[in-house]
């Protein structure tokens, strides 16, 4: 079950992905997220997000409602939910009174700053979250201010590390029997991001900047092609491996100045990070990329096996040859008659295949159909019993 | 309720991933008890363990904190998978192994003799997580790459900035920590579970392009319905404002303020003393007017100190947080409150700094066991305990080079 929220819908996106039944449980009128922009036929997010779902309509304020809830409850696996603690306190929802439910009961809950600690009382969106995460802090121009990742990344996050701790809590229950709270904190999946900053910090007394529209080191950033851009990094990750094949590419053709390439300073960190070094590898590799095409540049570097990538926009990545191989992408339907393409399976397993839905539920779709499930399932657990 | 170290005890993990994605999602398990053997090599080193920064900045495989950072709890063994011998041994390990994992490149682990097949051939129950760039078939099956090239393929890199000038991409090789850990541990997961019911193993094959188009999904989405690219926005929502990023008082201090109502705008207003026109009481209207919003906003914060003021708000109950650097982070009281930030004592880094799983368990809560293992700290230990090797005859596996 999946108390719909902007938090958990890509959680139960992921589980629903893996064959498992997932319940969105709304509030009459549906849930907020249905009015989420962008907005086409229905909101996009929340026809991707929840496509291959079913909804079931409950008024979590109703003492009746709760009660019907907690009867589903009881045939439940796993519980999502995305609100803060006072709200799950207001409505009797705390793990603590759950699991009296149902003891082997996993309860995901993936809230902004956790169920405990200072801020468990806070509610924030995205773009605080990504903030107080220090995500934010490392994206933006050298010359401006921080700029967050699109698409909402904190809520992504939050999602991504539930799937992972739901999954750790299922595999758990399944083999003991007993169930447990997961207390996400979308500002800690956040800091899961910042890569070295925070040992830089602590190491070398370093605070990580934002290095948008500028180099990082030679060989590292984006570079203006005839169509658009590539970005390359070249050297690398952890000494400077691919640099002798960025050499021999740029030698192959016939490059100017390709001499200044060559030498033992291009591995040496503190050279490579020098505007000289900087501007002597900018000035020979951005008039080689000028004049030709984003695409042309990436099977060159690929050739020679130098990491550069092309800067696709999200046309691009639609008619992405690659992904067109391997079938990533999947239909959604927003609407009767309106169907467009979205990503797909992100991950391949061989035996138990990725299952997307074509469409998000209606509002309360389901509720007869859950209802009656429950009433036999009611009616068979007596008889046992 | 007894408390359990981890859910995952039990679970062998033969890990010969490297660099940054498949170690961070081997080191997920091994945080929650998975018993985690990284396989190295002494000849072609984790790239990681070469990349700063350094304890004291001083180099070396051991001294390296992104890599420490993203292999805690893990045990290390050097193994020579160039020798006949080498390759031997491996397989020995997959034969017992709950999982295997790799991102290699296509085919490296094929030409070891440690594919897929080979491995489900002689571990039927095993789980088999390949993450390459690419995925194991189409085109582009041998290109190279890292996590900001594979940001700039999936979409991210073009996205992200002002939507006047070039893109910037997130500044970090963003699809490593986030997108592509996460989808890796997912899939392992629900593949342990099924081998588990079924007795059956599988083959994993993650393209890492992909889990990172899919944070993607509604502007891909978006551009399919209308037949156009999405274009980048900088730090503004499609219909909330003011909802950006302002200047404070101080050395590069910036407050994140998002304005997601009327009411959060009308408490926006009297916090900063502001004389808005009449109509911007309305979001449609304000969206209209956001340059100018922006502007407003902007001089009235310039000589506030980000943090009284993000506290100001939210007393209000207005969405604004402090745009935290690293070193705000580790004297962050709502992170220290939740016990994010571990310290470990290293063998030659001494006490250093590691994040904790972002989520807490309460039955099986996990913890890092030990901080990250020195190059072939484990290879004698890993081979008694897997190989049934006595100690001799390790030793002198080590001196021929098959162990290191």
């Amino acid at each position: 079950m999946e108390i719909a929220n902007e938090r958990t819908h890509y959680c139960g996106k992921v589980l629903a992905g893996l064959g498992a039944d997932v319940l969105l449980v709304e509030p009459p009128g549906g849930a907020p997220t249905r009015g989420a922009e962008p907005l086409d036929e229905a909101s996009v997010g929340f026809a991707y997000t929840n496509a291959g779902k079913r909804s079931i309509t409950l008024d979590l304020d109703d003492p009746g409602d709760v009660r019907m809830f907690r009867r589903i409850l009881q045939q439940t696996d796993i519980l999502l939910t995305g609100d803060v603690l006072p709200i799950l306190k207001n409505r009797g929802l705390t793990y603590g009174e759950l699991c009296q439910e149902n003891e082997s009961l996993v309860m995901v809950s993936i809230t902004p700053f956790g169920l405990t600690g200072p801020l468990a009382a806070s509610d924030a969106p995205d773009l605080v979250c990504l903030a107080q995460g220090g995500l934010l802090y490392l994206g933006g121009y050298a010359d401006g201010a921080p700029i967050a990742p699109p698409q909402e990344q904190a809520l992504f996050a939050g999602g991504s590390f539930g799937s992972v701790a739901a999954l750790i809590a299922l595999l758990h229950a399944e083999a003991t029997g007993e169930g447990q709270l997961a207390d996400v904190s979308l500002q800690q999946c956040v800091t899961m991001a910042l890569e070295n900053s925070v040992q830089f910090w602590e190491l070398e007394q370093h605070v990580r900047q934002r290095t948008g529209g500028a180099q990082k080191n030679a060989g590292t950033g984006l570079f203006t092609t005839a169509d658009g851009y590539v970005y390359v990094l070249a050297a690398g990750i952890g000494g400077n491996r691919f640099w002798p094949n960025l050499v021999r590419w740029m030698r192959e053709e016939g490059v100017d100045g390709v001499d200044a390439l060559e030498g033992d300073r291009w591995g040496d960190r503190d050279f490579i990070a020098s505007d000289e070094a900087i501007k002597t590898f900018s000035s020979i590799f951005s008039v080689y990329v000028a004049s030709r095409s984003k695409n042309e540049i990436y099977e060159r570097s690929q050739h020679y096996r130098v990491p550069c990538a092309p800067v696709n926009t999200t046309s691009d990545v639609l008619q992405n040859e690659q992904l067109r191989f391997r079938g990533f992408f999947t239909e959604i339907e927003l609407a009767p008659g309106t169907v467009a393409e979205a990503p797909g399976a992100p991950y391949l397993l061989s035996r138990t295949p990725w299952t997307g839905g074509l469409r998000a539920p209606n509002p309360g779709e389901h509720t007869s159909a859950v209802l009656a499930e429950l009433a036999a399932w009611e009616h068979q657990t007596a008889g046992i019993a | 309720m007894t408390a359990h170290a981890g859910a995952l005890e039990g679970v062998r993990v033969i890990d010969f991933c490297w660099v940054g994605a498949g170690s961070f999602a081997t080191k997920i398990l091994a945080d929650h008890g998975a018993d985690v053997v990284k396989i190295e090599s002494s000849a072609k080193v984790d790239g990681l363990r070469l990349s700063p920064p350094f304890a004291g900045r001083l180099p070396g495989v051991n001294r390296s904190g992104y890599f420490a950072d993203r292999n805690s709890s893990k045990r290390s063994m050097a193994l020579n998978l160039k020798s006949e011998d080498g390759r031997r041994l491996a397989l020995e390990l997959i034969r017992d192994a709950d999982v295997v994992a790799n991102n290699f490149t296509p085919g490296v682990m094929e030409r070891f003799g440690l594919g897929p097949e080979v491995a489900l051939g002689i571990n039927p129950r095993i789980v088999y997580l390949s993450m390459s760039m690419q995925g194991s078939g189409g085109p582009h099956r041998h290109h190279i790459g890292y996590g900001s090239t594979m940001a700039a393929i999936a979409g991210l890199h073009d996205l992200t900035g002002e939507s006047s000038r070039d893109p910037i991409g997130t500044g970090t090789n963003y699809p490593d920590h986030i997108p592509n850990p996460t989808h890796a541990a997912i899939a392992v997961l629900a593949a342990v579970r099924h081998s588990r019911r079924s007795g059956h193993g599988q083959a994993i094959d993650i393209a890492q392009v992909e889990p990172m188009v899919s944070a993607l999904g509604a502007a891909i989405l978006q551009s399919s319905l209308s037949g156009r690219p999405q274009h980048r926005r900088g730090n503004h929502h499609p219909t909330a404002a003011p909802h950006n990023v302002y200047r404070c008082a101080g050395e590069d201090r910036w407050i994140a303020i998002a304005t997601m109502t009327d009411d959060h705008w009308s408490h926006l207003v009297v916090e900063l003393g502001l004389r808005p026109p009449v109509a911007w009481a309305s979001a449609t209207e304000r969206k209209a007017a956001e340059a100018e919003l922006d502007g407003l906003v902007a001089d009235a914060v310039a000589r506030r100190d980000a943090v009284q003021l993000a506290r100001a708000l939210n007393a209000r109950g207005v969405p604004a947080g402090v745009v935290s650097t690293a070193a705000d982070l580790v004297d962050d009281p709502q992170l220290i409150a939740r016990e994010h930030w571990q310290h470990l004592e290293h063998p030659e880094m001494g006490r250093t700094t590691y994040a904790s799983p972002p989520f807490q368990l309460s039955a099986t809560p996990g913890r890092l066991s030990r901080p990250a293992p020195l190059l072939g700290e484990h290879t004698i230990e890993a081979a008694e305990q897997f190989l049934g090797i006595g100690s001799d005859e390790a030793a002198e596996l080590v001196r021929c080079g098959v162990l290191r």
